[in-house]
Formats: C-alpha cells, structure tokens, sequence
C-alpha cells in the first residue's frame, strides 16, 4: 500500500483505525494506522515476544508534536504566518520511525473527527538485519573436536549430484547453515537483505547486495546446467531463484526443485522453473506449518492454482497439491479475515487484532 | 563484565549453574542467562551424568570421534539507546570422547599430548585453508599453533585455539578442556557483527573482536571442575 501525496492521503482517510486502546486520543495522544498493514505487521511483529512487545510500546510513544514545532528556550517570538509554514510543512511531511525490524511511515495531521493532532501511520516495512557475509555457495566443514564447524565460500561451483539448500530469512550464516537441517548439504545464502527485498511484501527495490546475490546464483545455475542437481528452497529463498533462473541460458533438465514454506511469489517461481525444464518431483511444495508461509500462499492462491494447472506433472500429482493449497489456505482463513474485516470492525483497534490473530500463530 | 559503549547483554557472573557428572571428574558450567530475542536458541543437554554413558550412537566429528554437544546458544546484544541488534552471538559446548589408544596412555591428562593431538587434528581438519591469508603471519594456521595460548589451571592447564568459522569472518576462540581419561570438552563462542539493511552498525568490527575474547575469557573463568582423586593421581602419573 502507498500512499504518494496529501491528496490520496485523503482518500484513504476511512481506512485508518486506532492503533491501540492507549492511542485514541483519550488521554491526549492518537495514533492512527492504515489496516492494510495487518498482513506485514502480522508476519514481522508478534506481540508475544519480546521484541514485538517493544516494537509496539515504541509506536504507542510517537509524538504529535514534532521538533521544529516546540518553541525553544532562546526563541521569544515567532509570527503568525512563519508558525502556519511550519505548520503546513509539519501537515506535508512524511516521517520514519525505525524500530528493530520495522520501518514505519507516518504524518501528523488533525483531519475531521480528531479531537487531537493525530499520528497516521501509512506504511511499514520489515527491514531485517543481516551479518558481513556475502551471498554464494557455502559447505560446512566438520572440526576434529565435533561441534558446529565452519562454513566457508565453495571456491569451484561444483554441484553435481548435491543437494543445494537456499535458505529462507535467517539473520546470519550460521542460522541459515542451520535452517537446512542436513551439515552435508551446499548453502547457498541469501542474506536477509535480499530476503526483504524479494519478499512478499518486499521493499520493491532492488539494492547492489541483491543484484550480486542473483548474479551469483546464476553464476552457479549456469555453471552446473547440465549437471545432476537437487534443490531445496525456503521461505523466502524462491524470490531470488525466480529471478536467478530467468538469467540462466538453456534448459536445467537435470534440476530437480522441491519448495518447501514458500514465503515469495510461488507461481512465478514455478513459471520460471518450468520455462527451464526443470524437474518438479511428487510434492514438489509442502509447508511445515508455518503461518506465514500459509498466508503468502493464500495472499495469490488463485495464481498459485492456476499455474499448477499448466504444470507438465502427473494429473494425480495436480490434483493432490492443489488441494493441499486449498486445506492450507482454509487454515489461515480466519487471519486473512482479520486483516480484511476484523480490522474494520468498530472499537477494534490495530493491536488487538493483531493478539486475537494470535491464537493462529504456530 | 561492563560492556563497552550502549551494548547490553548476558552478565556470565549471573548465570544458572550446570552440573555434570563423569568418572573422573565433576563440572559446572555456567549457562548464561540470556535475552529474550526472536529465534534464539537455548539448548540444554537432557544427560547429566556421563560416567557410564555409551556413544555409539553420538554423532562424528572429523576424525570419526563420537562427540556430544552439551549446550547450544545464539542470542544477540544490544544497544540500549538504539535499541538496534549490533551483534549475534553462537555459543557452544560440545563433548568429544578420545580414541581408546589415548585413554589407555592417558594422554587427555598430558598438556603436551593434548596440545600435540589436537593440533595435528586441526591441521588436517582444516587443511583446505592453508593457502589463505598467507600475508598475515598472524592469522591461526599450523606453523603457529593456531595461535595456541595456555590457560593456566592449578591441576592441569587447559588450551586455547582460534579458528575462523566462515570465510568472510576473523578468527574466534576455541577453549579445550580435558575432564578425564575418556573425555575432552571443547568451547566455542563466536560473534558476528549484525547490520540493518538502512543503518550502519556504530560498533566497529574490531570492538566486536575484542568483545569476543573479554566475553570468552570472563566464560572460562566461572567454569569449575573438580577431579576425583583417582583422576589426581593419573595427571601426576604423565605430568
């Protein structure tokens, strides 16, 4: 959701709710937020950690009064009109809170209605932190002394008959070495800035970081065309693939692809893999439970459901996967309908829709 | 420990006491107490008591040793004026049962074998590096012992190594600790400085480094272990 001027600010207006019981106004401070952003607040905040927990206390302190309003000590007069600048200049900008993971955008603003200045949440971003190492190919070594020995850079792209892990969001090399599950599988890591990039409610941009994760990954597509290779992708690790195989030259009719909690776009990414011949193996997509992977499944079910059909797999294989879309997608029903009608519901603010979507968190 | 700067973390002083049981030995370890973060980990061994344990099933280390790993942490620190994540943090403990050749000569019990021992193990587990970072005559390699420090103790020193845990990172402190004839316990702590992807990290990489091993030195210094007298004796025998 993007919200560019004043003007579509305006035309949102209806679709701002409270943030929560503490930020409506009633004890002198109101928060706002757009409900559009149920479904990124849902995946990256959760308010039964601890960190969800602050993320939230850190909005409730956002102050209406910004800065250049407040007179200072030394200023003992400022005329009517060089206030009312400021003042429309205050009403025109757009402001950024950063807090751990989340990025939000808001302005101030009292519009018809509000008893108070009001802080109108427009956008939120998940930004995750990410550590120093660079995307690539990575094999874990084993230490004489047993424990989790060091992951180093493959120094030849050598992948036949190997299985290459390509992880999901993971804040370091060591957690996404251990989101694979196998130490005798090949990372290939995708850092968590390309994660956010690429993801479902990805910031849309690309960065240099991103652009030399893809090229390297074609690097090692291409390198291994025609070699035997098996593919294991997570979460959010299918946006980077989609956009890898695109660049590749010729068919990967040796490749086979499994997704497992795909967290990007699933039907683009199944478009792309076919295009390339590669092998999709019986339940080439299965999801271990986890809600948000489920809910950026249901977010393009029907796109999902209609790329399955154009697969060249087993009919019965079809039938089996689109199914299962179906059951997984009935089991976050209830979030999805949170985020379009609980949300909306009188007295109901942002917050606590995000606790009762809770009970559906796994 | 008073951290540099903002950063908050784990006191280790503060932290919850392990005890383990061995044939010839008993250890506490201290597990720290540590934050709250989203996708920590916090993994503790179910088996305390190791005197008659059987490691068949134990999984492999490099040189075919069955090995045990005995806690498994990952948190982050902190700034607390940001409130930014600024590092992550492995923490690991692991058990490695010596060949039987070494337990019969007691070896485990001998600074030198040990030394010895484990630095050829290394040199060979981590021969695919040998030809990095040969401009730096620092860096942990074989010709240097991988930087090979010795921890004083007042029945048997324990050994200090470094190794580098990915390629892009500087070496961290590898502790090890031998428990008896059978046993040898090693300690890794590993720290990586954590970035977002808008914000730059306002500790340097350095800070972060020197961290790593006051934080690791403080770890070692709360671990207590306690020889039987039978253990005593077969450490007098080889010293």
């Amino acid at each position: 959701m993007t919200i560019k001027n004043r003007f579509s600010f305006k035309l949102e207006l209806k679709n701002f709710i409270y943030f929560s019981h503490s930020t409506t106004g009633s004890n002198g401070r109101a928060i706002k937020i757009h409900k559009d952003l149920f479904l990124p607040f849902f995946c990256g905040v959760d308010p039964k950690t601890h960190d969800g927990q602050f993320i939230i206390r850190q909005i409730e302190q956002l102050r209406t009064t910004p800065h250049h309003l407040i007179m200072s000590a030394g200023i003992r007069f400022r005329s009517p009109g060089y206030t009312q600048q400021l003042q429309n200049l205050q009403d025109n900008t757009e402001r950024m809170l950063t807090v751990k993971n989340v990025q939000i955008m808001y302005r101030i603003s009292q519009e018809a209605g509000d008893r108070t200045p009001t802080v109108y949440i427009e956008q939120a971003r998940i930004v995750d932190k990410g550590d120093n190492n660079s995307a690539g190919f990575y094999s874990r070594n084993k230490l004489p002394t047993g424990g989790r020995g060091p992951v180093t850079k493959m120094k030849e792209i050598s992948l036949e008959h190997r299985t290459v892990f390509i992880n999901g969001l993971a804040d370091s090399l060591d957690e996404a070495m251990a989101q694979s599950g196998n130490s005798s599988s090949v990372l290939f890591y995708n850092p968590a800035k390309v994660c956010n990039d690429l993801g479902v409610w990805g910031a849309g941009s690309r960065s240099s970081i991103t652009n030399d994760a893809i090229k390297e990954l074609t690097e090692g597509l291409q390198l291994n065309k025609s070699k035997k290779v098996k593919w294991v992708i997570e979460g959010e690790g299918g946006g980077i693939l989609t956009k890898a195989l695109k660049n590749v030259k010729g068919s990967l009719t040796d490749h086979k692809f499994k997704i497992t909690n795909p967290k990007s776009d699933t039907p683009k990414l199944l478009q792309a893999i076919t295009e390339k011949k590669g092998v999709l193996p019986e339940m080439f997509l299965t999801h271990s439970q986890n809600e948000m992977s489920l809910i950026a499944t249901a977010s393009h079910k029907e796109a999902l459901i209609k790329q399955i059909g154009l697969l060249p797999v087993d009919k019965g294989m079809r039938k089996k996967i689109v199914s299962k879309i179906e059951s997984n997608s009935d089991e976050v029903k209830p979030i999805m309908q949170q985020a379009t009608i609980g949300v909306g519901s009188k007295n109901v603010t942002f917050v606590q829709a995000l606790n009762s979507a809770g009970i559906y968190r796994k | 420990m008073k951290y540099p700067g903002n950063i908050t973390g784990p006191q280790f002083a503060n932290s919850d006491l392990l005890e383990f049981t061995f044939k010839g030995a008993e250890l506490t370890l201290p597990l720290p107490e540590i934050p709250a973060n989203d996708r920590r980990v916090d993994d503790v061994s179910t088996i305390k008591d190791f005197s008659e344990v059987d490691t068949e099933s134990w999984e492999r280390s490099s040189d075919n040793s069955p090995c045990y790993t005995l806690v498994t942490q990952k948190w982050n620190f902190e700034d607390a004026k940001t409130f930014d994540d600024i590092a992550s943090c492995w923490f690991e403990v692991t058990l490695m049962e010596v060949p039987g050749e070494m337990q019969e000569s007691l070896s485990v019990l001998s600074p030198s074998l040990l030394k010895k021992y484990l630095i050829e193990s290394f040199s060979k587990a981590l021969e695919y590096e040998k030809d990095e970072h040969l401009e730096e005559p620092d860096w942990p390699k074989a010709h240097n012992s991988f930087n090979y420090k010795c921890i004083k103790r007042s029945s048997l020193d324990w050994m200090q190594i470094q190794v580098c845990f990915s390629t892009d990172s500087q070496p961290s402190p590898l502790a090890f600790i031998p428990i008896d004839r059978r046993f040898v316990l090693s300690i890794s702590f590993h720290m990586s400085s954590m970035h977002y992807a808008d914000r730059k990290n306002p500790y340097s990489d350095e800070l972060i480094r020197q961290l790593e091993f006051d934080l690791f030195d403080e770890y070692l210094q709360n671990i207590n272990l306690r020889y039987t007298a039978e253990t005593r004796q077969q450490i007098k025998s080889v010293c």
